[in-house]
C-alpha cells in the first residue's frame, strides 16, 4: 500500500495494480530512491544525500517472513525442498531475493533497518504521516488504513523478480482427531470460514477462505467493493485475484516444526538486517541449525 | 521470678492458647496465600517438570528427558541464554550496585532541597518497566536517539547500542541503573544507621573524607551491601522485560534471557512440562549463587555488635 499524494506530488506513476505489470525489484528501487529524502530534502539518487538523517522513507518492507518470503518464492525460492527433506533459504534462489531486501536498507537506504523501523509509527500513521511512501505488509493493515480519513492511499501488486507470488497468511483452525464432538466441531468451523457470518471483520481485517468469495461477483461485492473505506480503488486486482491466483501455500501452515525452525531464521536474518553478515552466510548457519528440526511438509 | 500458681499456669496456657489461634488466624490469609499461589504451583511445575505437559495436550511422564535435552546441547538456546544472561548478571550488578551507593551518599548529605532529589531519583523505579523499555528505545536508538546525539555534539563515536550484538547486554545493563531506586532507599538506610560520633573520632584522629568512607562507611555498610548484592543478584537472574519489550531477544538471540528462553518454550512453543524443567534450573542456579555469597558473607560482612 503506498500514500497516493507522495506519488502524484513526485509525478511518479502509481504502482500497477495487476500481476503482470508488477514492477521488478530494480524499478521498485529506483522509484523508492525517488520517494526517500533526507533533512535537507535531498533524495537518496543525490549525492549529498544523508543516510544518517532520513526523514522519509520511499519503502517500509516488513522484516518478518510474512513479508519477506514473497521475494523468495518469486524467484523460485523455497524454505524446503520439494519432497521436504532440506532446507534451501541458503540456496541461490533464496539467498539472491533475501540479500536484495537487506540491500533496500543497508545499501540503498530506501527501507528502514529495524532499528529505524522502531521509530515509525505503524504503517497506516507512517503513510499517513509520509515517514513511508510505501509499505510492504499484509492486508490485515487495511483495517486500519480504513480509520485514516486524511490518508488518500491505495493498493499495488508486490514486486517480483521472476514470477508473482503470494500466499495467504494466517492462522489454522484445527480439530483434534482426539475430538469426541466431531460433527459440532466441523459445525463451528464450517461458520467461522463462512464470510457471511462476519463481514465486518473481512472488510479489512481478514480475508474469506472459500474460494466462492474470490470468483462469485455478487460475493466479491459483500466484503471487497472498491470505494468501501478498506478497500481503495485496485483492490480486487492488486489483493484480491493477485494473491488468489498466484499463491502458494503459506509456509506456517504446511511446515512441520514451522515456529522453531522460523525462530533460528529470523535470528540469523537479524544479521543480515543490520548488514553484519551476507544472507549466504546467514542462511548457512541457519541451516545447520534448522537441521535438526526439518521434517517435511505438512500436505 | 514468681512461680504461678496451677490455675494461673492453667489460665495462662488458656490466654496462650487463645493466642496461638488469633496468631493463626491473622496469619491464615498470608500463609493460605503462599500455598495456593506460590507452594502449590511450585509443586505442580516441579512434577511438570518430568513430564511432556503442552498446551493442548494430556502430560505423560517423560523422567528426566527434559533436563537431559537441555544439558546435552540438544537445546539450542539453553547454554546460550544461560551464558547471556551470565553476562547480564556481571556487567548490571556491580553497576547496580556501586552507582546505587554512590547516588545514596550524595543524597545523603545536607544540601538544600534534599528531598526533592531523593524523589527525583527514586522516581524511575515506580514507571512501569514497559514505559522504562519504550523511553530507552527512544533514548538508544542510533539515528535519532538522544544517546548518539550527545555523543554526536561531542565528536565521540555512536553506538548502535540495543541494536547491535556486541553491545546490546552492556547497553541493557547500562539501563538497569536507572531504575535502582529501592537499593538505593535501602543504602541510605544503612548510611543513616552509622553512628556519627566514628566519624567524630576520625576527624580526631585526623583522618580524611577517603579514610572516613574506608574505614567507617564501608565496613559498616557492609551488611546493607551484603543483602543488596542478594537481592539485586537475583532480580538480575531474573531479567525479563527488556528482552521482550525492546529487543525481542535480538538481535541474532544476543539478549536471549534466561527467563525470555522460559517464556518463549512456555509461550511461543507451548512446551510446559520443558519449561516448567528450565524454570527449576534456574531456581537451582540462583539458590546455589546466593548459597556462595551468603558462604563468602563471613569474611567481609561486619556485624555491628559481635561476630
Amino acid at each position: 500500500m503506498y500514500n497516493v499524494d507522495m506519488f502524484t506530488e513526485a509525478g511518479i506513476e502509481l504502482p500497477p495494480t495487476k500481476a503482470e505489470d508488477a514492477w521488478t525489484y530494480d524499478e521498485l528501487l529506483a522509484i523508492a530512491q525517488k520517494l526517500t529524502k533526507d533533512r535537507s530534502g535531498n533524495d537518496a539518487t543525490s549525492p549529498n544525500f544523508d543516510p544518517e538523517n532520513i526523514q522519509q522513507f520511499g519503502i517500509h518492507y516488513g522484516l518478518g517472513w510474512n513479508c519477506w518470503y514473497s521475494l523468495v518464492l518469486s524467484n523460485g525460492g523455497s524454505y524446503l525442498s520439494e519432497d521436504g527433506t532440506r532446507f534451501t533459504l541458503n540456496e541461490p534462489e533464496a539467498v539472491e531475493a533475501i540479500q536484495k531486501i537487506a540491500d533496500l536498507i543497508n545499501v540503498y537506504h530506501v527501507s528502514p533497518s529495524s532499528a529505524q523501523a522502531t521509530t515509525l509509527p505503524s504503517n497506516s500513521v507512517s503513510l499517513q504521516t509520509r515517514r513511508v511512501a510505501m509499505a510492504i505488509n499484509g492486508s490485515w493493515t487495511h483495517a486500519d488504513l480504513a480509520q485514516a480519513e486524511e490518508l488518500n492511499w491505495g493498493v499495488g501488486v508486490l514486486p517480483i523478480l521472476k514470477e508473482y507470488k503470494s500466499y495467504f497468511h494466517g492462522g489454522s483452525l484445527v480439530i483434534f482427531k482426539s475430538t469426541s464432538n466431531l460433527e459440532a466441531s466441523l459445525k463451528l468451523h464450517n461458520w467461522i470460514i463462512n464470510p457471511a457470518n462476519q463481514l465486518d471483520l473481512h472488510r479489512g481485517l481478514w480475508i474469506p477462505q472459500l474460494a466462492s468469495w474470490y470468483t462469485d461477483p455478487e460475493k466479491i461485492e459483500l466484503w471487497a467493493k472498491e470505494g468501501e473505506p478498506g478497500r481503495p480503488v485496485g483492490f480486487q486486482d492488486a489483493v484480491m485475484r493477485s494473491t488468489f491466483e498466484h499463491s502458494e501455500p503459506s509456509p506456517e501452515n504446511c511446515i512441520v516444526n514451522f515456529a522453531e525452525i522460523d525462530a533460528i531464521v529470523s535470528a540469523a536474518l537479524d544479521n543480515v538486517w543490520n548488514g553484519t553478515m551476507t544472507a549466504q552466510q546467514a542462511m548457512d548457519e541457519a541451516a545447520v541449525k534448522a537441521e535438526p528440526f526439518i521434517a517435511g511438509w505438512i500436505y | 521470678m514468681v512461680v504461678g500458681t496451677g490455675t494461673a499456669i492453667r489460665r495462662k496456657s488458656a490466654v496462650v492458647a487463645h493466642e496461638n489461634r488469633a496468631g493463626w488466624l491473622f496469619a491464615a490469609p498470608a500463609a493460605l496465600g503462599l500455598a495456593l499461589f506460590t507452594l502449590w504451583p511450585m509443586m505442580a511445575s516441579l512434577y511438570y517438570s518430568f513430564t511432556n505437559l503442552t498446551i493442548s495436550g494430556k502430560a505423560s511422564f517423560v523422567g528426566l528427558a527434559n533436563y537431559r535435552n537441555m544439558f546435552s546441547g540438544n537445546d539450542l538456546y539453553f547454554y546460550h541464554s544461560l551464558g547471556v544472561t551470565a553476562r547480564y548478571v556481571l556487567y548490571s550488578v556491580p553497576l547496580k550496585i556501586a552507582y546505587s551507593f554512590l547516588l545514596a551518599m550524595l543524597l545523603n548529605q545536607s544540601v538544600r532541597g534534599k528531598s526533592v532529589f531523593r524523589t527525583i531519583f527514586y522516581l524511575p523505579t515506580i514507571v512501569p518497566s514497559v514505559a522504562i523499555s519504550m523511553i530507552w528505545m527512544w533514548l538508544l536508538n542510533p539515528d535519532l536517539g538522544l544517546v548518539n546525539e550527545i555523543l554526536r555534539s561531542f565528536n565521540l563515536p555512536t553506538s548502535k547500542w540495543i541494536y547491535a550484538k556486541d553491545t546490546v547486554i552492556q547497553s541493557l545493563a547500562f539501563m538497569s541503573m536507572w531504575t535502582t531506586g529501592t537499593i538505593t532507599v535501602v543504602f541510605l538506610a544503612g548510611l543513616q544507621d552509622i553512628p556519627r560520633h566514628l566519624y567524630e573520632a576520625t576527624s580526631l584522629d585526623g583522618g580524611n573524607a577517603w579514610s572516613k568512607f574506608r574505614h567507617v562507611t564501608v565496613p559498616l555498610m557492609t551488611p546493607t551491601i551484603f543483602f543488596n548484592l542478594c537481592t539485586t543478584l537475583i532480580g538480575s537472574f531474573q531479567v525479563f522485560s527488556e528482552a521482550y519489550i525492546m529487543t525481542g531477544g535480538g538481535p541474532d538471540n544476543a539478549s536471549l534471557f534466561y527467563v525470555f528462553y522460559l517464556y518463549r518454550e512456555a509461550f511461543t512453543y507451548s512446551r510446559m512440562g520443558s519449561a516448567s524443567a528450565i524454570a527449576w534450573v534456574l531456581f537451582i542456579i540462583i539458590m546455589a549463587v546466593t548459597a556462595l555469597v551468603f558462604k563468602t558473607s563471613d569474611r567481609w560482612v561486619f556485624y555491628e555488635g559481635g561476630r
